[in-house]
């Protein structure tokens, strides 16, 4: 579409929505993992480092399409092999300062990928510089690889405090929610073109306000008086 | 912190009701009405402040007009000719014959009875055995000015407008009185009036000697004057034939063309109101809108906020987000929108007219006639009172 009507505040427009879609509603997210390759001892013929030295996760909501998991029976035995596809909304991951690229790992869940390849998604309206994300292709990471604990949610069998998510935060644009900074930004709340919401705070779905015994609610109400 | 309607520089685009401390208070509440009708505690709503408080002003603005419209049905023939300049919004006018009196004007003037325009009177000087003139060159005034030159035809388009011609034994009294006095007969020709001794009154009403002296007058011209005349063109031709020496003057009674913008007086109405567009009706001060009104103001807010906002998102019917397509509501928002916009005036509308003057008096009156109809089954206690109806 031509550039005569898609200006850049259609193009913050956009990414605002697609952000709200993802950070707002979906809810999905990855831990993601940065291999410093600089502190990481590489193979000079595998090119390849047996250990290696990664940033501190970065929490990033994410859409992600799991697939089922693949089981090979070779001579070594059987081998479950699960794949996943996970988008990033651009901004996103250019706001949070994060080098998306192949041979960083993330967890999803209480599995550890790793990333065959990092591309953009799409143009936005054939428009080069704006893109929608990226489109990370990964594959379950072999045992080893990575050792670390992995970030909830995993999986409700599990008794951890954090094995299911039992506390969702909008963000909304506010770089504060009630789980801590959220490092978000809307581009049209940020310009001023629009105000912030007109609740005081994000809404979240919690226990939080729940007196009624259901566990859980949709807490949206600014100024409710919890007991 | 969100800046407050009274803080924010040209907060409407007209700013009929910025400087109101009720409609800057409203602001401020209505946009968190619309916002939170409209779902942005949960999702964005993509409306800027200024954004509501347009759709705000205008709903104030299209409440006023609806009133307003109202009120020019109902008090239109009672405004026809005040001043356009000063505000009468929001008053209740005394209601008044003017309008209707101008409409009839035409009809007086007619009847020779009244009207706006000035009518002359003239004559033209007959001669011995001549039954032909020319009214445009012959019809003079007292002064032996030509009336059709004068002053007076200025707006006349070039013709006059013979009104009445005198040309008639005009005392018809003297027969009333006693059709076969002599002395009358005299009293004619020497242009007496009839007051003779043989006179005999009679206790009548009034009304009768107005009609029986109609009558005469009309009988004496058309069954027993000799006097006629025949107008064609310019030209007149009189009977019989003036045979005296000296014979006396024809009179005329002759109007102009009428300017129906120069009346024969100087008529400040003509310059007052006219129509529905210069009926002095401001916009209704907001602080005198009553709860009734304002609600209707809310709800229309919201209706218009809502099509603004699927007009914001009905550029893009579908948005690329990563890895999918984004589909926005912006088509239904705008149909929403519009189709409460269109039911709240159309109520407003129907309510309206239900209660113009002309409507109030129908309902009045309905409500008496229902008033005597219970009335008449209300029994009379044992004959001690009496019903009316």
């Amino acid at each position: 579409m031509a550039r005569l009507f898609v200006t850049p505040r259609e193009l913050d427009l956009i990414s605002d929505l697609s952000k709200e879609i993802i950070k707002d509603v979906v809810g999905q997210k990855v831990y993601y993992y940065k291999v410093r390759k600089e502190l990481s001892n590489v193979h000079d013929v595998y090119e390849e480092a047996e250990n290696k030295v990664f940033n501190p996760p970065v929490e990033i909501c994410a859409r992600v399409e799991w697939q089922q998991a693949n089981f090979i029976t070779n001579k070594f035995g059987v081998d479950q092999n699960s794949t996943i596809t996970v988008w990033l909304q651009y901004r996103d991951v250019m706001h949070k300062q994060l080098d998306v690229e192949a041979g960083d790992y993330l967890s999803y869940g209480d599995t550890f990928f790793e990333v065959l390849s990092a591309k953009l998604d799409a143009t936005i309206y054939g428009q080069i510089e704006y893109s929608t994300g990226y489109i990370l292709n990964c594959k379950q990471a072999r045992k080893g690889l990575i050792n670390k604990i992995p970030h909830g949610p995993t999986d409700e069998s599990y008794s951890d405090a954090d094995a299911t998510e039992k506390v969702f935060v909008q963000q909304r644009g506010f770089k504060d929610n009630r789980l801590g900074p959220t490092g978000d930004e809307r581009a049209l709340i940020a310009q001023g073109k629009l105000d912030l919401p007109i609740s005081n705070e994000p809404a979240e779905v919690s226990p939080r306000g729940a007196t009624d015994g259901i566990g859980s609610s949709f807490y949206a109400d600014e100024g409710i008086k919890e007991g | 912190m969100s800046t407050a309607f009274y803080k924010t520089l040209n907060p409407t685009p007209f700013g009929v009701f910025d400087d109101e401390s009720d409609f800057q208070s409203d602001a401020d509440s209505v946009v968190n009405f619309v916002k939170r009708k409209l779902g942005d505690d949960i999702l964005s709503v993509e409306l800027t402040k200024k954004q509501i408080w347009a759709c705000f002003e205008e709903s104030s603005m299209e409440y006023g007009t609806l009133v307003n419209e109202y009120q020019t049905k109902s008090q239109l023939s009672n405004l026809m000719g005040i001043s356009t300049g000063s505000n009468i919004q929001g008053k209740y006018a005394h209601e008044t014959l003017d309008f209707i009196l101008r409409l009839s004007e035409p009809y007086a003037q007619e009847g020779g009875i009244g009207g706006s325009y000035n009518t002359a009177s003239g004559s033209i000087d007959l001669v011995k055995n001549q039954q032909d003139y020319d009214i445009y060159d012959n019809l003079k005034d007292g002064a032996g000015n030509l009336i059709f030159s004068s002053s007076m035809n200025n707006d006349g388009a070039g013709r006059l407008k013979i009104l009445e011609i005198y040309h008639f034994n005009p005392q018809a009294a003297y027969r009333f009185f006693d059709t076969t006095s002599a002395i009358n007969y005299l009293n004619n020709e020497f242009s007496f009036e009839s007051f003779t001794p043989e006179t005999a009154f009679y206790v009548l009403p009034v009304f009768e000697d107005v009609l029986r002296g109609g009558m005469m007058d009309l009988s004496n011209r058309v069954r027993r004057s000799n006097y006629s005349y025949r107008t064609q063109g310019t030209k007149i031709r009189i009977f019989p034939t003036p045979t005296a020496d000296n014979p006396k003057k024809l009179w005329f009674r002759v109007g102009f063309g009428n300017n129906p913008f120069d009346p024969g007086y100087n008529d400040g109405t003509i310059d007052g109101v006219s129509m529905p567009s210069n009926v002095p009706f401001n916009w209704i001060k907001y602080a005198t809108i009553n709860s009734m009104g304002k609600q209707w103001i809310y709800e229309y807010t919201l209706a218009t906020s809502k099509e603004l906002l699927g007009l914001v998102r009905s550029k893009f019917s579908t948005i690329p987000i990563p890895g999918a397509d984004l589909q926005l509501n912006g088509t239904e928002l705008v149909t929403q929108g519009r189709e409460t916009q269109e039911k709240l005036k159309t109520n407003m509308k129907e309510w309206l007219d239900s209660l113009t003057y002309e409507k109030m008096v129908e309902g009045e009156a309905a409500k008496a006639e229902n008033l005597q109809r219970v009335l008449k089954t209300i029994p009379i206690p044992n004959g001690k009172c009496i019903v009316i109806g």
